[in-house]
């Protein structure tokens, strides 16, 4: 089977390209602006404000202790709901593409539903589920309201793979002798692997990006980091902020990076 | 196969009936309910919270969110439309390159996106920067906590969710059909207006649903670039659970917000038909 | 060897196969042929073990194994779309069932390259699957396949993925590999060419029933119904009137074609006597009707031994197709024209002109009948 060459696309009007530019404009820019200011230090000198290259919102950041706390915080979680989601999800997402069972396709909206529901609604139908059971909210309750919508996109990404490759490599390998067990383990989790790193590293993400549903499921003690973020912009300018947003920043786009070349490896 | 695959599916199920369908049947039931003086509930049916949401002081809320809803989901559309189409119809090789740049905002964290915009707007910003150099204003204009200020965060952080699915649908298309239609005599509005835009109504109608429901409901971005004159649905409803502590209520604003998620799907399926399938990024 | 009694299949309210029994011999190459949807995948799928059928049973050896699980059947199945696992290389594929089975390194080593070479991929253990073609990947598969050396081997379509010249190029490979291996063969197609070129013995399903099981040529000279007839190869179908036997000749009959014309047919040996003046359908191969005039004097002669039935039609086209010529004439009387196919070499250069009359002649032996309601 060759590969077949695509012929070339029409070149879009030009008002398409403006759009373009001022879109991407519009995504990267506020990035860049934290960047940039994350190096600038304010200097008040008579009454006027100038701007000097300096680090010390890094030095302040690594010294934060408070930050350092709920950056574990956030990390636990996200690796716990990450894990949950994942087990469940993969074996749902294969019962899901591959079986014809009773009740299959209501289940198949059901995980639709964290998808497309709100955000707000699932954190407070969650705090409204977990204090009529009076479990105190930590950071269990955040686990469970994390990895209830993380299953949602672990299940979306494994069904995708496993409808790119047809069932009858399953049946071929049943019939070349494999038992069940077998042939779970030699095909489908090889080929549906991309597919689960892919789903857990968007599980952890979302967990660990999650605002609003923390804001609702969390306890007294267990703020995460986005809302330990999001209390030091609401209570005061605080531009340690820069200097850690800048770095997350960079550790994502790395990771872009690195996944973009493996990928065409 | 299909019987063992019943009980893979199992943990799952059991999952989302504890996890998603109790919890949001609690919604319902809750926002039925009575809130006592002391923020407790009173286990007595009543529509009394519903009445309480048409009032006027909380419907204008209501109808504020949603005029903010459009104005953004229209403003996605008209800035998705023009960008999907390009990356779509974009050398091959840059292609994924072109999704990743969209996408490297989507990643980073939500409240440093949000802030970023603030920053931008913001006294000490670029824009504000370069309006005080060339002598065009003589003070900083403060563009923040304002309806401005969250309309342009509501676009800029949700105008990836609607480029997407119109960018997966139009990157299938067979653009033979476009020299097809061009041959039979359509000129380029027509060619737009007749192929390209009734071919990317599946993505056209995930990108709304995806960019209407979740902004309607939005909390953080009013919140920090609305000020505190700005309340929008979300914050109400927030507030009545952190702050008021009158669930009930805030339940009731919840289903109202349910209502119009579960009338867009319906809207969709009507309009978008067969097509009407969620293109997911 | 291999037995289906009386299986029945239905998915919801749909039926799929209606009380199939096949006898299959070791070493045969058997072929089930049919229109897409009349279930002969679903047939195969049942002998794989993918389905269990809702009623009846499948015997290997006279062994009941139609509860077997598929990986425990000493059959293997080549798929229409290869199924080839992505994440092995060539090796790894063929070596699977092997590996399976814990067949230490050394010996699977020299399996898997006697099972390549049969298939002339030796030089290929090492590729990974997506840098293969469709001929070689279907090689792969067939070689995974027949590894393991299983008691029969099951072909779903499995050349309906390659374009013509490969096609025809590994129906006689394929043939030769079974005759070689001496394995069963079961080889579903829709390709009716495919079936008569390729099979000891083949069975022609629709709508869920065997309508005939025969060797190619049986079932293509004697098909017993119209389905057949007109399935398998081209076919020409006149329709007319009985009008009875032909006098003095017991196995023949006239058919009125209306407009004063008529043809002798052959009757058919075992089905019931037809009335006289029922509506009848005719069956003629194209390859049996003669334009006469156009053919070379000594060709004529070689060829053509005695024709029963001459009839006058209009010449309406000329189609050249390189070995032979197709000429195509309408009868007055009949809806379609009919198609006589001649060798190009039997052909003089001078041809009738479309529009002119012509005669089109057959003999009786190679006309038969089938009485109007018959029809399958």
């Amino acid at each position: 089977m060759s590969i077949r060459e695509e012929n070339p696309r029409p070149r879009p009007h030009v008002t398409a390209y403006i759009v373009t530019v001022g879109a991407y404009a519009l995504l990267l820019l506020p990035l860049l602006a934290v960047l940039f200011y994350s190096f600038m230090e304010p200097v008040v000198d008579s009454g006027a404000t100038t701007w000097r290259l300096s680090l010390v919102w890094y030095d302040r950041l690594f010294h934060n202790d408070v930050i350092a706390t709920t950056l574990v915080t956030s990390l636990q979680v996200a690796f716990c709901a990450t894990l949950v989601a994942t087990f469940i999800g993969v074996a749902g997402a294969i019962a899901l593409e591959r079986g014809n069972f009773p009740g299959r396709r209501l289940l198949v909206t059901l995980t639709m539903v964290p998808l497309v529901m709100p955000e707000l609604v699932m954190g407070l139908a969650s705090l409204i589920w977990f204090s009529l059971q009076g479990l105190e909210l930590g950071i269990p309750t955040l686990i469970m309201g994390h990895a209830t919508f993380a299953l949602a996109y672990v299940i979306t990404i494994v069904r995708a793979r496993l409808a790119n490759f047809d069932g009858s490599l399953e049946e071929a390998a049943a019939d070349l002798g494999a038992t069940p067990w077998v042939v779970f383990r030699k095909i489908t989790l090889p080929i549906i692997a991309p597919g689960v790193g892919a789903g857990a590293m968007m599980a952890f993400t979302l967990s660990f990006d999650d605002f609003l549903i923390s804001f609702f499921t969390a306890g007294v003690d267990s703020d995460t980091l986005p809302m330990r973020l999001y209390s030091m912009i609401r209570f005061g300018l605080n531009r340690e902020i820069y200097a850690l947003s800048s770095m997350l920043i960079l550790v994502t786009t790395l990771g872009i990076v690195v996944s973009y070349r493996l990928r065409r490896v | 196969m299909s019987k063992r695959s019943g009980i893979l599916a199992l943990p799952l199920m059991l999952w989302l009936v504890w996890f998603l369908v109790m919890p949001i049947g609690f919604v319902l039931i809750y926002s039925l309910l009575q809130r006592g003086s002391y923020g407790e509930i009173i286990w007595t049916l009543t529509l009394d919270n519903y009445r309480r949401a048409l009032d006027p002081l909380y419907f204008q809320i209501f109808v504020k969110s949603l005029l903010l809803t459009c104005l953004t989901t229209i403003l996605c559309l008209a800035l998705g439309l023009p960008l999907a189409y390009t990356i779509a119809t974009a050398a091959k090789r840059q292609r994924p390159l072109l999704i990743s740049l969209l996408m490297l905002p989507f990643l980073t964290n939500f409240i440093v996106r949000v802030y970023a915009i603030r920053l931008i707007l913001g006294g000490e910003g670029p824009i504000n920067a370069v309006l005080v150099a060339s002598g065009l204003v003589s003070n900083p204009v403060i563009m923040t906590d304002s309806l401005f200020a969250v309309a342009v965060g509501m676009l800029a952080n949700y105008l990836p969710f609607m480029t997407l699915p119109i960018y997966v649908v139009q990157e299938k298309m067979d653009f033979s059909l476009l020299e097809a239609a061009a041959d039979l005599g359509a000129r380029r509005l027509a060619v737009l207006t007749r192929v390209i835009l009734p071919i990317s109504m599946p993505g056209i109608m995930s990108g709304t649903v995806l960019v209407f429901v979740p902004v309607l409901g939005e909390y953080m971005i009013p919140d920090l670039l609305g000020g505190a004159k700005t309340m929008l649905l979300g914050n109400l409803i927030t507030e009545q659970f952190l702050k008021v502590r009158d669930w009930p209520f805030g339940a009731a604003l919840a289903m109202l917000l349910i209502l119009v998620m579960l009338a867009s799907f319906a809207l969709q399926r009507l309009i978008g038909g067969k097509g009407g399938r969620l293109v997911h990024p | 060897m291999l037995s289906i009694v009386d299986v029945d299949k239905s998915y919801g309210s749909q039926r799929v196969l209606t009380s199939v029994s096949l006898q299959l011999g070791g070493g045969e190459f058997f072929s089930i042929i049919g229109p897409s949807g009349c279930g002969k995948s679903t047939l195969l799928r049942i002998l794989a073990g993918f389905e269990r059928p809702d009623q009846g049973r499948v015997l290997l050896n006279g062994a009941d194994i139609t509860a077997v699980a598929p990986h425990s059947r000493p059959m293997n199945m080549v798929f229409q779309r290869y199924a080839l696992f992505p994440h092995m290389n060539v090796a790894e594929n063929v070596g699977f069932s092997l590996r399976i089975k814990k067949v230490e390194p050394a010996e699977r080593r020299r399996l898997v390259d006697e099972a390549l070479n049969l298939v002339a991929m030796a030089s290929f253990a090492d590729r990974p699957i997506d840098k293969l073609s469709g001929g070689q990947q279907q090689r792969v598969a067939l070689a995974r396949a027949i590894v393991s050396r299983p008691k029969v081997l099951l072909l779903d379509e499995p050349l309906s993925a390659l374009d013509l010249q490969l096609r025809l190029h590994m129906q006689v490979e394929l043939r030769s590999l079974q005759r070689r291996l001496g394995m069963t063969f079961v080889f579903v197609t829709h390709d009716q060419s495919e079936a008569l070129a390729m099979s000891d013995r083949l069975a022609v399903i629709n709508q869920g029933r065997i309508v005939q099981v025969g060797t190619p040529s049986e079932v293509y000279e004697q098909p017993d119904n119209a389905f057949v007839a007109t399935f398998l190869g081209s076919m020409n179908c006149l329709v007319g009137q009985y009008m009875g036997r032909v006098e003095g000749r017991r196995q023949h009959g006239w058919v009125d074609l209306g407009e004063g014309q008529h043809c002798a047919v052959r009757l058919p040996e075992t089905t019931a006597v037809i009335p006289v003046g029922a509506k009848v359908q005719v069956f003629i191969r194209p390859e049996k009707v003669r334009l006469s005039g156009v053919g070379l004097p000594a060709a004529q002669s070689a060829s053509v031994g005695h024709q029963d039935n001459e009839l006058t039609a209009l010449m309406t086209d000329v189609a050249y197709r390189g070995a032979t010529v197709e000429f195509c004439a309408k009868l007055a009387t009949q809806a379609d024209p009919m198609s006589a196919i001649m060798l190009n070499s039997d052909v003089a250069s001078t041809r009738p002109q479309v529009g002119a009359k012509v005669k089109l002649g057959f003999a009786a032996d190679d006309a038969w009948i089938l009485s109007g309601g018959a029809s399958v």
